[in-house]
Formats: C-alpha cells, structure tokens, sequence
C-alpha cells in the first residue's frame, strides 16, 4: 500500500503537534507526581476545565491571546486549592489520595457538564493561525505548527526554570529525596503547592491550546487522564524530560498507527507501555523510585 | 482489622445485615430486587478487588478487565448455544488465566506503579473489545436472551454466593497464607526476609481476586441481559475502587456495604439528577478526609463505643 508523501508529512506535523499536546498535559503530571508523590487522576479534569475556561474567556474578552494569558493561572489558583484542602490531610497515604483526585475529577467533570452542556463542541482556531503555512513546497495548517513550536517552546522553559532558578533546584530535591530536602531548609509543602499550581496550569494550557485539535465532550477528561498517564509512565516518573520523549514516541506511534493499523492504534500505545514496562519498569528515563 | 476488635457487633451487624438484604427485596419485588441483585454481583466483585487492596496491598486499577471478560465469556458462549453453567465456569477461567498471564508483569513494580500497569492492560482488553465489532458487537454491546430463570431465585442465588465468598474470604485471611499476604503488605522486604516468597503469594491473590472478579461480571451478564464494553472501561475499576474504599478497603463486609451504597445511591440519586458523578465525587472526598476506615468501619467503630 502506498501512501502519498504529502499524506505521510501531514500526518506527521499532526503526529507532533499531538505529541506537544500529551507534552504539555505529562509535564505537569510528572512534575507533580515528583514532588508530592500523588498521581493526580483529576489531572485530565483540570485539562477539560482549561479548554471549556478558555472557551468561555475567549466569548467575553474577544480574544484568543488574552484567554491565553489569564486561563491558565487561573486553573493553576485551583490546583493549588485542591493540594491546600484536601492532598495535604492525606500526606503519607497514597491511596486515599489517588481516590481523593478521582472524587475531584467527578466533581469538576460534572461542573463542567453542568456549566457547558453535554454536547461535543469542536473548536476552531484563533483566527490569526486558522490559514494554511507553505513550507518546503507542502502546505500545512498554521495552528498545528503553532502547537508544536509552543510545546518545543515550553520545554525549553520548563527546563531552564528546573534547572537554573531557585524554586527549580528544590523540585529537583524534593523529587530525590523529600527528607533530605527537607533537611537542608526547604519546605516541601510550600514546593508541592507551588508545583501543583504549576503542573494543573499546564494541564489547562494544554486543555485550551488542544480545543482545537481534539474536540471537546464529556469523557474527555477521563481519556486525557489516562494518555497522560500513560506518556508519564513510558518516560519515567517525576521526570519531565523523559516526559517530553515519551509524549514524542506516543505521538508519533498514535498517529502513524491510526494511518497505517486503523483498527488497532489504540492498543499500540497500551502495548508500547506494557512493553517498555517490561523492560525498564522505571521508565525510558526514570530511575527506580523506593 | 475491624472484625477482629469487636467481633460481637461486627457478627450481629452483619446478621441483620444478612437478613434484611434476604429478605426485603424478595418482599418488594420489581425495581428493588433488580438494583439488590446488581448490588450483590458489585458486592462479590468488590469482595475480590478488597483482598487484593486491603490485605494484600496490591491497589489494582484494572479489575473491569476481569469483570468484562467475565461478562463476554458468558455472553459469547450463551450466544454460541452453550450451556450457562459451563459458560460461568469459562468466566472464572479466563479471568484467571489473563490474571495468571499479566500478574507477572504487573506486580512486577510496587505502589503506584502496579495501579498503572494494571489499568493499561485492562485498556488493551477494552480496546480489543470496542474494535472487534465481529466478535463483541463493539460498541452496541451484546444483548443476551433471558437467562437466569426466575428474578427471585436468582436474587437468592446470589446472595448465598456473596455470603459465601465473604466467609470463605475470611477465612483465608486469618489462614496461615493470608497471615503471611499480610505481612507482605505491612512490609514486603521484611516479609522476604523471613522467608516469604512474596511474588508467588501476591500472584496467587491476584489470580484468586481476578476468578471471583470474573465470576460477577458472568452473573452481570446474566443479570442484565447484556453486555457492555462500558463494563470494561477503566471507570469500572475506578467504580470498584471506590466501592472497596467507601466500605473500608480492610474486611469484607465494608466491601459489600461500600457497593451496595453505591448501587443504590446511585439509582436514587439518578432518578433526581442528572449531576450523579459530582454527588459521588462530594461523597467520595469526604468519606476519605472524614474517616480512615470507610463508612463500614466508622460505622463498626461508633458501634462498639456505645456497646
């Protein structure tokens, strides 16, 4: 079976963009996990609230690029709200805590539902990247090119804020080891609530810029929890780069599945985890957690 | 253990418990023994998923792989024109031998890390099962001619069996082997120091929990007539999480306590609003900030204070 170049370029800018949409929903996953050591399951309802958010700033102000700037913060208030409330009173028990996510997945889910409707809503593109890009001869949609250069975009942001600012040497301590860290005068509360506003901000920057690219309709929180989860476990835990590759391998296997084995993409990604688990049960670039 | 500290109100509970469950829905019939028999095919599931959670310390999130293929074991075969009986016992079986062949991998990793790899093998089965519309009807489900003989009896049927497992549940953790699953859970490098093998015990509960999982979704089958990819989404293992937790993920009885609320919480909660999922979620997040135990076990501990 032959398929066209053309077709075969497409699908891969498709593939990538997608790829910097599960970036953007791991990195905040895993930076969480790291550091409060919760496996946050509301994490994909905190995506969903980003883009029915984003979608109602953008009806009142009139403007993509303001919705932007002011949506994700505001998730982010919310995460940090949620950690406050209730993650903190079950510091130590890792069960109750993923149940304590899934009960604040079901209610905002239902929030939303209740706000927004139940009807599957597709979202088009902010007007100034809605046309077609010419590039190398082939033409591409603007709005995907713009997703991937934001996720390569915030990578690079990410890292250089873990790497070279002061709140990113203390994720990176908390991560390796809470008691130690705490040790040397850092406060992991004050870490893990800083860092849950950040992950559940990128969640919802990745709900409102992923609008236009997958529809949006109850469940979704649940699916995109799950991709998440699953691109965090493939690439390590607590580790954003191994995030990063892994959302790219995700991606890439997701799309090219769809083009080529139809009937079974799905089960692709879930094999490729359960491969990779078998393997390397930490993960591509995890180390082993106690 | 609950049981243990005050096994005067925990027996008297759960005979009233018993007979009550026996005997009301049989009495109102309808609606009311339709939800009770739903609640006992969650409550055996539950039961299951309860050993592995609060005496094994293995927290599985993909317990809907074993309950749906349950439920298409009896489905496909009944279909095919083979005997129920034979088809029920089809249900155990796979459900164990897909625990026996994915244990090895999942429990492989400790904590977090099983509740993942457990969750993406039963996204494979649901996958397979939403796809192979030839074989599982994919989306439209199976529907099934009436089984089961008569509504009541089969009520009754199932009761006894949840009573069963729950007793015979028990007695296995207070037996030598589910004395030694427990000092896995407390302490697994410990426990293997002592001698334990503790990959064989946790593979042994996980297939045990998987058959009796697989044995509700094939009654589930039966009793709706129908089976449902739903039954294998990962929501199903978050439901049956949360039913194990609402009861008190220690001893059984919580168990069947925790998915009986839900069954019936549900419907009742259903038939006034559309917003069930933010009720349970409300429910959920306060069960767990308000008690260590679950409702069971709050309930057992206000018990015996007054006793």
């Amino acid at each position: 079976m032959a398929i066209p170049l053309p077709l075969v370029m497409m699908q891969l800018l498709n593939s990538l963009s997608y790829a910097m949409l599960l970036f953007l929903l791991a990195a905040g996953l895993s930076l969480i996990f790291g550091v409060a050591r919760v496996v946050n399951l509301a994490h994909g309802a905190f995506y969903m609230m980003g883009a029915y958010l984003g979608l109602a700033a953008q009806r009142l102000l009139g403007d993509f690029w303001a919705a932007l700037v002011l949506v994700p913060p505001a998730v982010g208030l919310a995460g940090v709200a949620a950690e406050r409330l209730l993650l903190r009173q079950l510091h130590g028990r890792p069960l109750e805590q993923v149940l304590v996510t899934v009960g604040v997945g079901f209610i905002l889910a239902d929030l939303i539902r209740a706000g927004f409707g139940a009807a599957v809503r597709s979202v088009p593109p902010p007007p100034a990247l809605s046309g077609p890009v010419e590039l190398f001869g082939l033409i591409y949609p603007a709005y995907q090119l713009f997703v991937l250069a934001l996720g390569v975009g915030l990578f690079v942001a990410v890292r250089v804020l873990l790497m070279r600012t002061a709140w990113g040497v203390r994720v990176r301590a908390v991560t390796a080891d809470p008691q130690v860290a705490a040790s040397l005068g850092i406060h992991p509360g004050r870490v893990s609530a800083v860092t849950f506003g950040v992950g559940t901000a990128l969640a919802a920057l990745g709900g409102m810029v992923g609008a236009p690219i997958i529809a949006l309709a109850p469940g979704l929180d649940a699916q995109m929890t799950l991709l998440a989860l699953i691109v965090v476990v493939i690439g390590g835990l607590g580790q954003v780069e191994g995030s990063f590759w892994s959302a790219l391998l995700v991606g890439l296997v997701d799309g090219f599945g769809r083009l080529f084995f139809s009937q079974v993409a799905l089960f692709l990604i879930f094999a490729l985890m359960a491969l990779v688990l078998a393997l390397r049960p930490q993960g591509l670039l995890g180390r082993s957690l106690s | 253990m609950p049981a243990r500290r005050v096994p005067a109100a925990t027996s008297w509970l759960a005979g009233l418990a018993v007979a009550g469950m026996a005997v009301v829905p049989v009495v109102a019939g309808g609606y009311t023994l339709y939800l009770a028999t739903e609640a006992m095919v969650w409550s055996l599931a539950a039961a299951a998923l309860g050993l592995l959670v609060g005496h094994a310390g293995v927290v599985s999130l993909g317990h809907a792989a074993f309950f749906g293929i349950g439920a298409y074991s009896v489905g496909l075969l009944v279909k095919a024109g083979v005997d129920l009986w034979v088809g029920l016992g089809a249900a155990v079986l796979l459900a164990a031998a897909f625990a026996a062949l994915t244990g090895p991998l999942a429990l492989r990793g400790h904590g977090v890390v099983v509740l993942m790899v457990t969750l993406a093998f039963a996204q494979m089965v649901y996958s397979a099962a939403y796809r192979w519309k030839w074989l599982t009807g994919g989306d439209d489900g199976l529907a099934l001619p009436k089984l089961g003989g008569r509504p009541e009896l089969f009520y009754a049927a199932s009761v006894v069996l949840v009573v069963a497992c729950v007793a015979a549940l028990r007695r296995l953790v207070a037996s030598p082997y589910g004395q030694a699953l427990e000092a896995i859970r407390q302490n697994e490098s410990k426990a293997r120091a002592l001698g334990i093998p503790a990959f064989p015990y946790k593979l042994a509960a996980y297939t045990l929990s998987a058959a009796l999982t697989g044995l509700a979704g094939g009654l589930l089958a039966i009793h709706r007539n129908f089976v449902s990819p739903h039954d294998l989404y990962w929501v199903t293992s978050a439901t049956l999480l949360v039913m194990v937790l609402l009861g008190g993920s220690r001893g059984f009885v919580g168990a069947v306590v925790g998915a009986t609320l839900y069954v019936f919480l549900q419907a009742w909660v259903s038939s006034r609003t559309e917003f069930w999922s933010l009720f349970l979620g409300l429910v959920l997040v306060l069960t767990i900030l308000g008690s260590r135990e679950g409702l069971w076990g709050l309930l057992v501990r206000r018990w015996s204070r007054r006793a």
